[in-house]
């Protein structure tokens, strides 16, 4: 196999689900993202671990945290965010567009956020619970793909 | 402690390939549901089989992961079966998040971790989304929580 060909399966998202999937189950015994199960990644829960840090710290105002990070903050999404500029980086693929409606799009983030911690998961950790055996994040997946479809006929309307 | 660096550290790799390969989650239904394009769909179902076979793996060596009664730090959901979780109440909260996670996404053009590697890319629409996103973190905790002690 030469060398062109292998960056493109490291580079594909069958590897990326590959190697994350595994990276998220070794969270748990490697990093301690313990006390509640299947934590090792969640966008919405991290993301809202790391603002109930700063809230506290700041304006001592406690939102609602897991027990993993009640004294430490989760970085996740600090991570996430760095680690695309250093590969956009390092690609030339950085560049700032602007493509949608910009309002609409601010609401649509409450909304995704809101619907997300309603059962305390991003879609990447739905499908993490699910492998671990959650009987509800199988109804959420349901749910979740019955909103896609209805979310694809919306957008071919538009 | 060794937690804010491990999760530092798997940021930085999903942010890393995840920028590289374009993988979101939503995006794997959508692309299949429009014009029927499975390589995003191998990520999804590679995610979930790599994590149930490192599970497996990780139960087979010893006690490494405990058992599933902490799933959700959800303080008013006790474990009930799998039958009887169709008809619980947080069964019913399970599929209306789900709906409205997979409808506003789609909208809004990708998952909540496709937005923030496209932040990071310098997209000026995931900027917005991402102010939207945490100010609705917040707002949920000013309103959607007592909205749900209603029904709960």
């Amino acid at each position: 196999m030469n060398r062109k060909k292998y960056l493109t399966f490291l580079y594909s998202p069958l590897f990326f689900g590959i190697f994350v999937g595994a990276l998220a189950v070794l969270a748990q015994p490697l990093f301690k993202i313990q006390p509640p199960q299947a934590y090792g990644i969640c966008i919405v829960c991290h993301g809202r671990d790391l603002l109930n840090w700063i809230s506290q710290k700041i304006f001592s105002i406690t939102l609602e945290s897991a027990e993993v990070s009640i004294n430490y903050p989760l970085l996740t999404t600090i991570g996430i965010i760095s680690g695309s500029i250093i590969s956009s980086r390092l690609n030339g693929e950085f560049n700032f567009i602007k493509m949608g409606n910009l309002p609409a799009i601010f609401f649509l983030g409450i909304a995704v956020s809101n619907f997300g911690l309603l059962i305390i998961s991003c879609p990447t950790r739905l499908f993490l619970r699910l492998a671990f055996g959650d009987p509800f994040s199988f109804l959420a997946i349901v749910g979740l793909l019955a909103g896609i479809s209805i979310g694809v006929i919306l957008l071919k309307r538009i | 402690m060794i937690a804010v660096f491990g999760s530092l550290l798997i940021g930085l790799v999903v942010g890393f390939l995840g920028q590289r390969s374009r993988m979101c989650f939503i995006g794997g239904f959508r692309d299949y549901l429009i014009v029927r394009d499975k390589d995003l769909m191998k990520g999804v179902v590679s995610f979930f089989a790599s994590a149930w076979l490192t599970i497996w793996i990780l139960k087979g060596i010893g006690s490494l992961i405990p058992g599933l009664h902490t799933i959700t730090n959800v303080k008013y959901v006790t474990y009930p079966s799998f039958v009887s979780s169709f008809l619980s109440k947080f069964g019913i909260i399970s599929i209306i998040g789900g709906f409205g996670l997979g409808l506003f996404s789609t909208l809004a053009g990708g998952c909540p971790m496709r937005q923030h590697v496209l932040a990071g890319q310098g997209r000026i629409d995931s900027f917005v989304y991402l102010a939207g996103f945490y100010t609705g973190i917040i707002l949920y905790y000013i309103i959607t929580v007592k909205l749900i002690a209603l029904y709960i």
